[in-house]
């Protein structure tokens, strides 16, 4: 007699705890219910776009975009792939000496020892212990939560906010101020404009498009960079650039792009390319500046009505202080490597046409990252245009959407409000109520009464965590005032990585050593992961249910758990509610609020539902939205007028800027009062420690750059096949000009060594005269692949090209993160070693 | 002696309403009358007004600030944007005087006299605050970490919070109160 096997049976043999560390080990029922089919339309989203889901036997097998989305990008592929990439974290892991000794472990082993399999209730176990043990001996302080990365989206499950509501209700920590993405910016603009122009909102594209004359891209990539977007992205910025360049036809628009490489956007465009060596950007500004100040070109009006401070800086740029060198055009030339005539040409090109600034923030992720945002926006001050239709300057139009007109703000009454003060949001009208009332997330603070309401959370300038490891107690400068490190004994990481986006790789391994012990909750095998004591399998975003919103404001999606989790993958929220079990009842009360996941969604959801139907916006029921998956939002035809700074340019007075003049500063008071070494009372030129005219360009005579990658979210999918779209023998690519390749005999795909005094990686070459002479251009976010695990100075086998960026601030104002390097590059001797990632380390089973 | 017994109450009543600090608790109307009939301009949540009479569920209260020429926007402080009172047009504000500060910004000195609903009032300006403390913690920290108050400064924050109250979707209200609470933040 033969069992029957049904279906039930044989899902039964296969399941529960799976006894291997493989992904597939389960055996999959080749077919389902229906045929071939299990759930055909599901809906999720991403920080790439929102995706209709396809699963077959309960498989997540692949996506197709969102019908909203105006411009799909190819990430959204990566979506399925990920969820069973070799390398998925199946469960949880303990460093072996880690377990045997705790927190007296060799530090020196983590990334080479293997891993232990444990338990669940052994892993929570052990991370509250270690808690308790920290906050007794050391405090509150010990503990760094800041967590920085860019992890998932969902209001819920967002692991950034989960880690620090659930170490601020168990006893509190160290988190951090500022971002890798906008570290000097964010500092500097406060002081010239009164606000954060990495923020502030454009200049609409539907303005630029009707009346800008000549547009520059001055270090920034939109047509790439806007693939992702911080909410999730609606890709509406593609439809504008795509109209922008119809219209560059029929009405003669001149586009320049200033920056090393000829990037996507520059080619996108056909725009002129100003070849300029990276991090001199303020000394050909200055130099355009020195020549429409001779030549009377600039906007006296402007300069005088709008700004304030001009005269020292005027001083300055014509020789009679500071270091007495006139910034003449030459004198630039010399610095920046853009020929004489060129800078004169560009400044009465600028100053002559209606001319939008689109700046981005590679310029700033320099040595004196505070100076270029500076510098360009007193060049715009003198160019006269800023506040005009299509003139002046934006320095977001690459990030997440800028420039894309956005909804208005729901009021909480139909008829929005006025105005106020100088800047504007876009305000609906009675006829046309175009608004969306915004969509709440989880926050790092419990609305529950608890010794954690008092609790003061102290922060450090995110990209001096590593400084901070190797000074505790020690003074440092920032932003004003003065401040001491910590000292930290314990960091959870939750939702980022690390050991991709800080700079100086092999100072960092080595700083790392004083942590007593490193938590991480990840869904693979980061570079940051394997350096860890304790590791946590967290679900992804298709794993659990969650709701989110895009960027724009736009819509509001819900997110449809797709599969039950791979492995024993946890989201981070049940993690965090477990730990917190090992606290008390008060403290698990305070992380949920006695919410189960799915009501913190719908609450979510009827925050925003409520303000819309007081507003006058129509929204859809929770069970309606989730079951269709989206609810839209419309824009006003006011949105699409916006105009940065139209305000205060009508009227100054009544408008005036958030600055202690009310004006533009060119010259600050506040600064100068600081008495800083490398940031002063006004833009300057100051020599990066490492630059092409440099002394160390003796024996590092290339200048790295390392800008966003195209198929990849900083290091995010870097573990699925879309790497296989760019790598170069199995590397990250690197561009190199074809006279820098000749000399060094290095053929187009040959596999090089790229080293500095910080450290050495591999790399696949692409000959290419994109980039320019002297520069050589690899993407970050490769996965960090050390040859020996933990040894400080290994050989990276893959690409992480912050094994060669420095880790010096930027300088005491903003104390801001670098990206790039001096290096030099060789053709790969000897046998190319194999990569050891994309595959789970050596782990010890039950 | 009997002009003292009828002037002593009087002193006294005026003391009552002049010695503890009025603070709105939220945004309000300010009339011209006890009644919600013509409106002045709104008072803005904890800005302070000196109460001068009660008129059945109205309080009769000045508001003194400074204003920029042509401005009808009037803020607590010279050189800050922290808005006191919105002004419905020029002619309701009544000036005291001018002053010129270091940039040769001009600063017109005005007040203003008008009812508010006297629930609209609270003693306690640290309490006003906190609800202001309990939006930006829940509206500001979702979608990116939760910024230190003392990241920007006080004339700062109105900027971001224009920029960021369109990404979250705040309403007026809901902005000046977080703002206010961000302003008055001492670490």
């Amino acid at each position: 007699m033969t069992k029957k096997m049904d279906r039930r049976s044989f899902l039964k043999v296969g399941g529960g705890i799976a006894a291997v560390a493989t992904v597939n080990a389960n055996a999959i029922p080749l077919v389902g219910e229906g045929l071939l089919n299990d759930k055909e339309d599901g809906f999720s989203a991403s920080h790439f776009g929102a995706v209709v889901t396809h699963t077959r036997n309960s498989r997540f097998e692949s996506v197709t975009p969102f019908e909203g989305d105006a411009h799909p990008v190819t990430l959204i592929e990566g979506l399925a792939a990920r969820t069973y990439a070799t390398d998925r974290i199946m469960y949880p892991c303990v460093r072996e000496s880690y377990l045997k000794n705790g927190y007296k472990s060799d530090k020196t082993k983590r990334g080479s020892e293997k891993f232990v399999r444990v338990t669940w209730e052994t892993a929570y176990d052990l991370i509250a212990n270690e808690l308790k043990r920290v906050y007794k001996d050391f405090g509150a302080d010990a503990i760094f939560g800041g967590s920085y990365g860019w992890f998932c989206v969902g209001s819920l499950n967002n692991p950034q906010a989960l880690v620090a509501r659930m170490l601020g209700i168990a006893g509190g920590y160290t988190s951090r101020t500022c971002t890798y993405s906008t570290h000097a910016i964010r500092q500097i603009t406060p002081y010239v404009t009164g606000t954060d122009e990495s923020s502030a909102q454009s200049t609409v594209y539907p303005v630029i498009i009707e009346n800008s004359e000549c547009i520059v891209f001055w270090g920034a990539d939109p047509i790439n960079t806007n693939q992702i977007a911080w909410g999730v992205p609606d890709h509406q910025s593609y439809t504008y650039m795509k109209e922008l360049k119809e219209t560059a036809k029929k009405r003669n628009i001149k586009f320049y792009i200033i920056d090393p490489v000829y990037n996507n956007t520059g080619v996108y465009f056909g725009a002129e390319h100003i070849q300029i060596r990276p991090t001199t950007d303020v000394a050909l500004m200055l130099g355009m500046a020195h020549y429409l100040y001779s030549e009377n070109l600039y906007s006296k009006e402007f300069v005088d009505k709008y700004t304030t401070g001009f005269e020292e800086f005027r001083k300055y740029l014509m020789g009679e202080s500071e270091d007495m060198i006139p910034k003449t055009a030459e004198w630039a030339s010399t610095i920046c490597g853009v020929p004489t005539d060129v800078i004169k040409v560009l400044a009465k090109e600028f100053v002559s046409k209606r001319t939008m600034l689109m700046g981005g923030w590679g310029t700033q992720r320099a040595h004196h990252g505070e100076q270029p945002n500076w510098m360009m926006i007193t060049l715009a001050s003198m160019l006269g245009q800023i506040g005009l239709p299509g003139g002046g300057y934006g320095m977001n139009y690459h990030y997440s959407d800028g420039g894309v007109p956005m909804p208005a703000a729901a009021t909480g009454n139909a008829l929005s409000d006025k105005p106020l003060n100088g800047s504007v949001g876009a305000v609906a009208d009675a006829e046309n109520v175009a608004a969306s009332p915004g969509l709440s997330g989880i926050s790092i603070n419990s609305k529950m009464e608890g010794p954690w309401k008092q609790r003061k959370i102290n922060v450090i300038p995110v990209s001096r965590i590593v400084e901070c490891l190797e000074n505790p107690g020690k003074e440092y400068n920032f932003d004003g005032k003065a401040y001491k490190y910590p000292e930290l004994k314990m960091a959870y990481w939750a939702g980022g990585n690390p050991f991709h986006h800080h700079q100086d790789r092999n100072r960092m391994v080595k700083a790392w050593q004083k942590l007593d012990t490193f938590v991480v909750n990840e869904c693979f095998w980061t570079a940051s992961a394997r350096m860890a004591d304790i590791v946590l399998p967290a679900t992804t975003e298709q794993e659990r249910n969650d709701i989110t919103k895009s960027h724009s404001n736009s819509y509001i999606f819900a997110m449809k758990q797709t599969i039950k989790p791979v492995g024993e993958a946890t989201d981070d929220f049940d993690i965090f509610v477990n730990i917190l079990r090992r606290f008390g009842a008060n403290e698990v009360l305070a992380f949920t609020e006695g919410k189960t996941k799915m009501q913190w969604v719908e609450s979510f959801y009827e925050e925003s539902y409520t303000k819309a139907i007081k507003s006058g916006v129509k929204m859809l029921p929770f069970k309606e939205f989730w079951e269709k998956g989206f609810v839209k939002f419309d824009t006003p035809e006011s949105a699409k007028k916006f105009i940065k700074h139209g305000k205060f340019r009508q009227n100054p007075v009544i408008n005036r800027l958030g600055t202690p003049s009310g004006k533009i500063e060119i010259f600050s008071k506040k600064i100068a009062g600081y008495n800083y070494k490398e940031c002063k009372g006004h833009p300057m030129w100051f020599e990066p420690m490492e630059w092409l005219g440099s002394k160390v360009a003796k024996e590092f005579p290339l200048n790295l750059v390392s800008p966003h990658p195209k198929y990849r979210l900083h290091s995010q999918l870097n573990n699925t096949w879309l790497r296989d779209l760019e790598e170069v023998e199995g590397r990250e690519p690197i561009w190199m000009h074809p006279k820098d390749a000749e000399k060094r005999g290095i053929k187009n795909g040959d596999i090089v060594r790229i080293f500095n005094k910080r450290g050495q990686v591999l790399g696949g070459a692409v000959v290419t005269e994109a980039v320019m002479q002297g520069v050589v251009r690899m993407q970050e976010g490769a996965w960090y692949d050390p040859s020996e695990p933990g040894k400080v100075g290994t050989l990276c086998r893959h690409g992480d090209v912050n094994v060669l960026t420095p880790d010096v601030g930027t300088s005491e104002l903003a104390q801001g993160n670098q990206a790039t390097a001096l290096v030099e590059i060789e053709k790969f001797k000897g046998e190319v070693p194999e990569i050891g990632i994309f595959k789970a380390p050596k782990i010890k089973g039950f | 002696m009997r002009l003292f017994s009828i002037i002593a109450p009087l002193c006294a009543a005026t003391m009552m309403f002049a010695a503890s600090g009025s603070y709105l608790s939220k945004n309000a109307p300010l009339y011209a009358e006890a009644s919600e009939s013509s409106v002045l301009g709104e008072l803005i949540i904890a800005s302070e007004v000196k109460e001068l009479s009660q008129k059945g569920s109205f309080s009769e209260v000045e508001f003194v600030g400074f204003v920029p020429e042509g401005s009808t926007v009037v803020y607590e402080k010279a050189g800050m944007l922290i808005i006191g009172f919105e002004a419905s047009n020029l002619s309701v504000l009544k000036v005291l005087g001018k002053k010129t500060d270091e940039y040769g910004s001009v600063w017109i000195n005005v007040s203003v006299k008008g009812f508010v609903k006297t629930d609209a009032l609270s003693s306690d300006k640290s309490k006003v605050l906190g609800t202001g403390k309990a939006l930006f913690q829940a509206k500001c920290g979702t979608c990116h970490a939760l910024h230190p108050e003392s990241e920007f400064d006080a004339n700062v924050w109105p900027s971001i919070l224009e920029a960021m109250g369109v990404q979250a979707g705040l309403a007026k209200a809901e902005k000046q109160s977080i703002e206010k609470y961000l302003q008055n933040f001492q670490p």
